[in-house]
């Protein structure tokens, strides 16, 4: 009896399966041999110069440090000397000292980047590198303090990184014209949020002065996304600095029609902008504490008892004796427990056994706090 | 010799400070972290001063100063103390001083400047 044997028909041919089976374990196994021994030779080559670097690295970072506390450190001697590696070497350990040295001894260090031509290696790379290559370039041009390869050049950062790089490297070398172009650099035509290190080069600079970002952001929040629009209100709750008063309305606007994680952030921004009567009339405070997210009612909470006045407590207390979400009700209590001696009258009347129950912890949280302060003593 | 003991987790660091004070004629031990400190403090190690950074794996600096303030090593309580803190984080500086320590130097720092200080403190 002759056995049925499958097999693969394409193309007007016809393959036994066995045939097919064994074609792909052989490609399989091949496939799995060359990145078997391509790992096995990267690591090798990995390992090889590693121990080349180190080998020397304590030698040249003894070298170094001799010609740094030297009366002529000489770089440009020492620098034709080394081999590639060793320039290599050098070159990180001249990137370690530069973040850990300051003053005098920084600034004849910087001659050592001079001589290993990094400011030169750093311009070329803005012009024709990719992005990590053009942030490393303005990393080491802030480090060295050298901003020239960068005036010199026709790169205009595009992404958010490379946005609070240059700002970094203006602002470092004071050669930032004023915060008007460093929120321009930043955020005109933004389309991406930062990462940390840009939400914190965007703070530095509103913080100097903040009409520019709350300029720009009247203008632009619309066209912002969101996670973006999330970190300007963020770094306007931190400012705590007068500004106009028009220029807030777009704050306003957000807390009325933006999205909840946005309307939060703009009651946070509020808070700290609470001063101003103009914010205070009360439809707008009925409005926010009717928001029908608890997160955003809590952050709400949050920026009525932040202001502490009269108008806004009341709202705050009328809010809280209809306030049915437990998180939001808790919150907003201890908030208000916390202006407490605002009060001529008792609000417990007004919001019962959760009132007593705030009061209590909020004393609480305030003897902990004071033993630890005894403790660490 | 006047001997100084170094205790910082940052290779680079504690590779300058060693340099700087040996070159200045001081004799140095370093150590990696707090705890590596700690033992060395509690056996033969006495040093004129330590060199101490705030933030270390183990045990940190503020926690080290108070160990030594309370007399739980075998060296003398009032071993001087200057700390290394990073710029912009200020309440190191105030817990350092609540610790017991007797003077700071913020990093990126001058090596001549900590030289000073310690200078100020026990000599050359």
């Amino acid at each position: 009896m002759i056995g049925f044997v499958p097999a693969v028909t394409a193309f007007g041919y016809s393959v036994p399966q066995t045939v097919v089976l064994v074609f792909v374990a052989l490609v399989v196994g091949l496939l799995l041999a060359v990145q078997f021994y391509l790992t096995i030779g990267l690591s090798v080559y990995r390992s090889v110069k590693q121990t080349r670097r180190d080998r020397v690295e304590s030698e040249l970072r003894g070298e170094l440090l001799d010609r740094l506390f030297a009366e002529d450190p000489d770089w440009e001697a020492w620098v034709s000397d080394l081999s590639s590696v060793e320039r290599d070497v050098v070159e990180s350990l001249l990137d370690e000292h530069l973040r850990e040295l300051d003053g005098t001894e920084a600034e004849t260090l910087r001659g050592l980047g001079d001589a290993l031509e990094i400011p030169e290696h750093a311009g070329r790379r803005l012009e024709a590198g990719d992005e990590y290559e053009r942030l490393h370039a303005l990393t080491w041009l802030t480090l060295l303090r050298r901003p020239g390869p960068y005036l010199d050049s026709s790169f205009e950062p595009r992404t958010p990184r490379e946005r609070a790089s240059v700002v970094t490297l203006l602002e470092q070398t004071d050669r930032l014209a004023d915060e008007e172009t460093g929120i321009a650099i930043l955020l005109d035509g933004i389309d991406a949020q930062f990462t940390v290190f840009g939400q914190d080069t965007l703070y530095r600079v509103a913080r100097r002065d903040p009409a520019p970002l709350l300029r720009t952001a009247s203008e632009a929040y619309q066209t912002w996304p969101e996670p973006l629009l999330g970190q300007v209100l963020a770094v306007c709750a931190q400012l705590e600095t007068s500004v106009r008063d028009g220029e807030l309305a777009w704050i306003v606007a957000v807390l009325e029609t933006g999205t909840e994680a946005t309307r939060a952030a703009a009651a946070d921004a509020l808070a700290s902008f609470g001063w101003r009567a103009s914010l205070r009339y009360r439809s707008f405070l009925e409005r926010a504490v009717n928001d029908p997210s608890p997160r955003v009612r809590n952050a709400v909470y949050g920026m009525l008892a932040s202001w502490g006045d009269r108008a806004a407590l009341d709202v705050l207390q009328q809010a809280l004796a209809e306030e049915t979400d437990p998180s939001a009700l808790t919150a907003g209590m201890t908030a208000l427990a916390r202006r407490q001696d605002h009060f001529e009258t008792d609000p417990g009347v007004m919001l019962g056994a959760a009132w007593d129950w705030s009061l209590e912890h909020v004393e609480y949280d305030r003897l902990a706090r004071r033993a630890e302060t005894r403790k660490v003593r | 010799m006047t001997s100084v003991l170094v205790v910082d987790d940052d290779e680079t660091i504690r590779q300058l400070v060693i340099h700087r004070l040996e070159a200045s004629g001081y004799e140095v031990r370093a150590c990696k972290d707090g705890r590596e400190a700690a033992d060395l403090l509690d056996g033969e190690c006495k040093p004129d001063l330590i060199v101490l950074d705030v933030m270390m794996p183990r045990l940190n600096g503020t926690r080290l100063a108070r160990m030594v303030r309370n007399g739980e090593l075998s060296v003398r309580p009032d071993l001087p103390i200057v700390m290394l803190t990073s710029r912009g984080r200020e309440e190191h500086v105030l817990e350092g001083f609540e610790a017991g320590v007797d003077d700071y130097i913020s990093k990126p720092f001058r090596s001549s400047e900590l030289l000073a200080r310690i200078k100020r403190r026990i000599g050359a």
